[in-house]
Order: C-alpha cells, then sequence, then structure tokens
C-alpha cells in the first residue's frame, strides 16, 4: 500500500500522542448554552419541521466558538410558547432567534440583548406593503386586511401600521398562506379580506405570479427590524463576542451559506439599532 | 427501444395506483440537496436471460393482492435485468413503478429511502432514452417526492421536481394512473407551506384535485385526496359543509359496505382506507 510522507507522519505522530496520554481520557470541557428559535407567522416553525435544521446550525456554531456546544431547545410559532420556552429554569435559553415584536415585549423581563439581526433574502431590514385591488396610500380604516402575524396584534397596531388618531383601526385576519388570501380576493370569495400585508419577500414572490398582476400596492410601513439574535440575562458570558463573529460571517464558508439558506438569512450582522430603538420607542412609549 | 404509445398502453394496462406521500411541510428551514440524476449504463446484453428476468418481474408484481415481500422479489429480479442491459423505457419505467410502490409500502424507512433512490435510477434511465416520456416523467416527479419525504435535506429541490414535471404533464394533456398528474400536483400543493417559502396553496389544491376527480371520478385514491382537501377547506373556510362532503365521500368509496377495491387492488385499498380512517380521526 502506498501512503504518503505527511499521512505517514501523521500517523506516527498520532501514535507517539496516544502514547503520552493520560490513561484517563480527557474529558470534554466545552459548555453547553441553550439555543431556542421563535418565528411569528410560520406554522411551520416547530420542532418537528424545523428541528434537524436548527440542530445543524447549532453544531455548525459550536464549531465555530472555541469552548462551547449549542442545543435545541426548541423552535416555536406562538409568543405564549416562545416565552415559556425562554422563561424555563430547568432548561436554560442563552441564545435566541426571536420576532423583534417578542423582543419588544420581553426585553426588560427576560433581559434580552440584541447581537445580530437576520437579513432575510438579503434585505436590509422589514418593510410591509398594502396590496389590494385599489392603491391604498391612506390608512385602510376599517378594513380587512390579511397578514400572517396576528399572533402579534401590538406589534402590528402600534409598529407596523398605526391608526392614525381618531381612526377606526383596521380588522386584522390571520392568514397562514398570504397567497390564498391574494387568491380569494382576485376570486371575488365571500368573506375575502379587502387587502393584504406582505413582507418584503412576500412581496418580492408576488411580482413572479401572473394571476398578482391585477393587485396595486399601497401604504408601506416604515423601514423596521428583522429578526433579531438575542442573547439572554448575560448568559453568552465570554462567548457572546465569538458568536457575534461567528454569525456575522455565515455566507464566508460552504457550510455557512447552506446553513444561510437554511436559515433564509445569509448572514446576521449587528443589528441596526437606530431601527431598533426607533421601534421600540413606537411599541412603549 | 420501445415507444411511448406502447409503453404508455402496457403501463396503463396493468396501473397500480401512485401511492404518495408528500409531507411537504418539511421544507422550511431544510438545507438544499438535490434529488439525484445518476443513471444506468444502458448496456446491451444478452436478450434471452433479460427478458426472463423481466417477465419473471412483471408476473411477480402482478400477482395480487401484492405484499412488500413479493413486491421486493419484483425489484430483485428487475435488478438483476438491469445488470445484463437497460435500454428499454417500458421496463424501465414498469422497474420505476415497482420501486415507486416500495418507496411507500416496504418495511423501515431504510429501505423505502433505497426503493426510492432505486427507482430515480430508473426513471432517469428511462428519460435518457425519451426525454419527455409521461409516465418516467410522472415517477421521476413521485419517487421526487418520496425522498424528500423520507429525507428533508431534499425537500426544496423535492418540490420543485415535483412541481416542473407534474405541470408538464398537465400541460401536455398526459394521464398517467387515473389523474395521476393533477392527483400528485394537488398534493403537493395542499401539504407543502405557502409562498415565500414554498408553492402550497389550498386554492391551487383544490382546482387540481377537483380536476384529478374529472379525470378518474372512480378512482378511490382520488376521493382520498379530494376529502383531505374538503376537511382542509371546511376549516380554512370556516364551511363545515365541506367537511361533511369529505365525511360522506370517504363512507362512499372507501369505507362504507359498497366501497369495494379496484380490480387486483386489495393491497392498496386497504392502505387507502387506512389513511381514510386516519384522516377522520384527525378531524375528531
Amino acid at each position: 500500500m502506498r501512503m504518503s510522507v505527511p499521512l505517514l507522519l501523521l500517523l506516527i505522530v498520532g501514535v507517539s500522542l496516544a502514547q503520552e496520554k493520560p490513561t484517563q481520557p480527557a474529558k470534554d470541557v466545552r459548555v453547553e448554552y441553550g439555543l431556542a428559535v421563535y418565528k411569528l407567522g410560520e406554522k411551520h416553525a416547530t420542532d418537528k419541521q424545523a428541528g434537524e435544521a436548527i440542530d445543524s446550525f447549532c453544531k455548525w456554531l459550536g464549531d465555530q466558538v472555541p469552548g462551547a456546544t449549542f442545543a435545541r431547545r426548541g423552535v416555536r410559532n406562538q409568543p405564549a410558547d416562545a416565552l415559556k420556552l425562554l422563561q424555563d429554569e430547568k432548561s436554560t435559553v442563552a441564545l435566541a432567534i426571536v420576532s423583534p415584536s417578542f423582543y419588544a415585549a420581553h426585553k426588560d423581563t427576560l433581559k434580552l440583548k440584541a447581537i445580530a439581526e437576520a437579513r432575510r433574502n438579503d434585505f436590509d431590514g422589514e418593510q410591509f406593503t398594502l396590496v389590494g385591488k385599489t392603491a391604498t396610500d391612506a390608512y385602510p380604516s376599517g378594513k380587512k386586511v390579511a397578514t400572517s402575524m396576528t399572533a402579534d396584534l401590538d406589534w402590528l397596531n402600534k409598529v407596523v401600521m398605526p391608526a392614525p388618531e381618531g381612526i377606526k383601526p383596521v380588522e386584522w385576519v390571520q392568514y397562514d398562506n398570504l397567497f390564498d388570501a391574494a387568491y380569494a380576493i382576485i376570486d371575488g370569495e365571500k368573506g375575502a379580506p379587502d387587502m393584504l400585508l406582505l413582507d418584503r419577500v412576500t412581496l418580492d414572490s408576488f411580482t413572479r405570479e401572473a394571476e398578482f398582476k391585477a393587485l396595486k400596492h399601497g401604504l408601506k410601513s416604515e423601514m423596521l427590524p428583522q429578526d433579531l439574535l438575542v442573547e439572554l440575562d448575560g448568559r453568552l458570558g465570554d462567548k457572546s463576542a465569538a458568536v457575534v463573529k461567528a454569525v456575522g460571517a455565515l455566507d464566508q464558508t460552504e457550510t455557512g451559506k447552506k446553513l444561510g439558506e437554511t436559515l433564509q438569512t445569509p448572514r446576521m450582522p449587528a443589528p441596526d439599532t437606530a431601527r431598533l430603538e426607533k421601534a421600540l420607542k413606537k411599541f412603549k412609549p | 427501444m420501445t415507444t411511448p404509445a406502447k409503453s404508455r398502453k402496457q403501463v396503463a394496462g396493468i396501473c397500480s395506483a401512485v401511492l404518495l406521500l408528500l409531507v411537504m411541510g418539511g421544507v422550511l428551514f431544510v438545507a438544499c440537496r438535490q434529488v439525484p440524476d445518476n443513471t444506468l449504463s444502458n448496456a446491451a446484453g444478452d436478450s434471452a436471460s433479460y427478458e426472463k428476468l423481466v417477465a419473471d418481474a412483471r408476473s411477480t408484481f402482478e400477482t395480487t393482492p401484492r405484499s412488500p415481500e413479493s413486491v421486493e422479489k419484483a425489484a430483485a429480479r428487475f435488478a438483476d435485468a438491469f445488470k445484463v442491459r437497460s435500454d428499454s423505457y417500458a421496463d424501465l419505467v414498469y422497474a420505476a413503478r415497482v420501486c415507486t410502490w416500495l418507496a411507500e409500502h416496504a418495511v423501515g424507512k431504510d429501505a423505502r429511502k433505497q426503493h426510492t433512490n432505486t427507482g430515480l435510477i430508473y426513471v432517469n434511465t428511462a428519460l435518457k432514452l425519451i426525454a419527455s416520456g409521461p409516465e418516467a416523467t410522472f415517477y421521476h416527479g413521485v419517487l421526487a417526492g418520496f425522498l424528500g419525504d423520507l429525507d428533508n435535506t431534499y425537500g426544496l429541490d423535492a418540490v420543485k421536481k415535483i412541481e416542473k414535471d407534474m405541470t408538464a404533464l398537465i400541460a401536455a394533456g398526459q394521464d398517467v394512473n387515473h389523474g395521476g398528474p393533477h392527483r400528485v400536483y394537488g398534493m403537493l400543493l395542499l401539504r407543502a407551506p405557502g409562498p415565500p417559502t414554498s408553492i402550497g396553496s389550498l386554492r391551487n389544491a383544490k382546482k387540481q384535485l377537483e380536476q384529478a376527480l374529472v379525470v378518474a371520478p372512480d378512482w378511490p385514491e382520488n376521493h382520498l385526496y379530494v376529502a383531505e382537501m374538503e376537511f382542509a377547506w371546511a376549516d380554512e373556510k370556516d364551511l363545515p359543509e365541506f367537511a361533511q362532503q369529505a365525511r360522506e365521500r370517504l363512507q362512499k368509496h372507501l369505507l362504507g359496505p359498497d366501497a369495494k377495491a379496484p380490480a387486483g387492488m386489495q393491497f392498496e385499498f386497504a392502505a387507502w382506507q387506512a389513511k381514510a380512517r386516519t384522516l377522520l380521526a384527525e378531524q375528531d
């Protein structure tokens, strides 16, 4: 059998090191950190359907942060379930991906610190657009508006599309699938919403659907934060900087790029703090 | 090489159901592996031994009621035959159909995945012989769906493959397996997440599944999946009459005393009945 010199040397060194090993195997001194995910408006964001991918992210992160391993604590799509998960003192969470609405609601009680921000489809920030049969540049007072985010009505009403003083607010209607909401409008279905509230990525895919050409774009929200990577109660300790560095450079390796596709964000740079603070002030004036 | 027309007749003559289980919700947050496109070599060897193996394989598969054990034997005969030669579109498609059966009914996930991958090799080879052969196109989409179901890392690409294959068949007016293209595409639309993550749409699923019934109104499997859609429609639109319609449909075509298995389809019919009972139990 032919063997290259470097491989041969490696084997010799390996044997040598093995001989010098103490009789007791070295203990893995890496510390485990819990990781959780909360995706607002994503009914498929569950452990069953997304757990495997989040486990891959945990493994990758553990490879990037010396002395640390990361373990999935759970994937949730309802704010109350996410809160329960992050409050669990028996299986603590140190790091979580949460919606900006969750961050705004529980920043103080859970001692959350935003350390990175998602860039879904590489968009910087989130902006919502009203779409309907007629252009709607004005606030659509009293109209039925389809959204996938009724689980966080406060965020919708205070930050995304606040009603002007003295105006009847919109009636938010939950649709897990906003394309179906659009079809209901186009088909003239009984009980169909009047319009849709679309995020940037969904709006982008709307433009590729021939049947939606008749729908017009109207009022837009301000530019808002996207999902945030948060540290809980300083639990990452001295690992925080390494985590920030790793997720900020997610797209710098092939493995990271694939993970970015999986997580629908090619990287997670530092949060836009000015944009975040502005949204927080609207949420809690 | 067999002509598409001839092979279509052969396949239709012994056609079993499409045994499709697509749980495409898993496409969210999953990595993106490509559905394999590898093929056999199309070597042309000894005809006599090949013909005997293929005849034996077909005969074994056509003996009903089928069982995972008997169909495994048919698959093994085809595997042996294709070691001799692999240049018959009709035989490759038939073997892919056998593998598709096993992708659903073989015992154990590993065995199901193995048969799925083998079936994909057969259809890829068949498509190399006849680029847009309708049966090969159909089973290619179905097997891609099974692969995505059995291994979520293939989910995103599987969705693309199923959509491409089934819409091509629908556009060309090709039917395979009793409204199969409409049924398979409809089930994908029913179970996949909505855009932008994937292509799921209850409204579009309804259109496709109802069209499957137009093409093959007596095929029980079509009624099974239309019922699943109707339960979802009742829930989404708050229209309980659709749920009632679904219950009546399942009784009439699958569970009631007058419901009968299509000829030679006892094993498959029992599997549909089991799914129908599960579907009903989920509504309670």
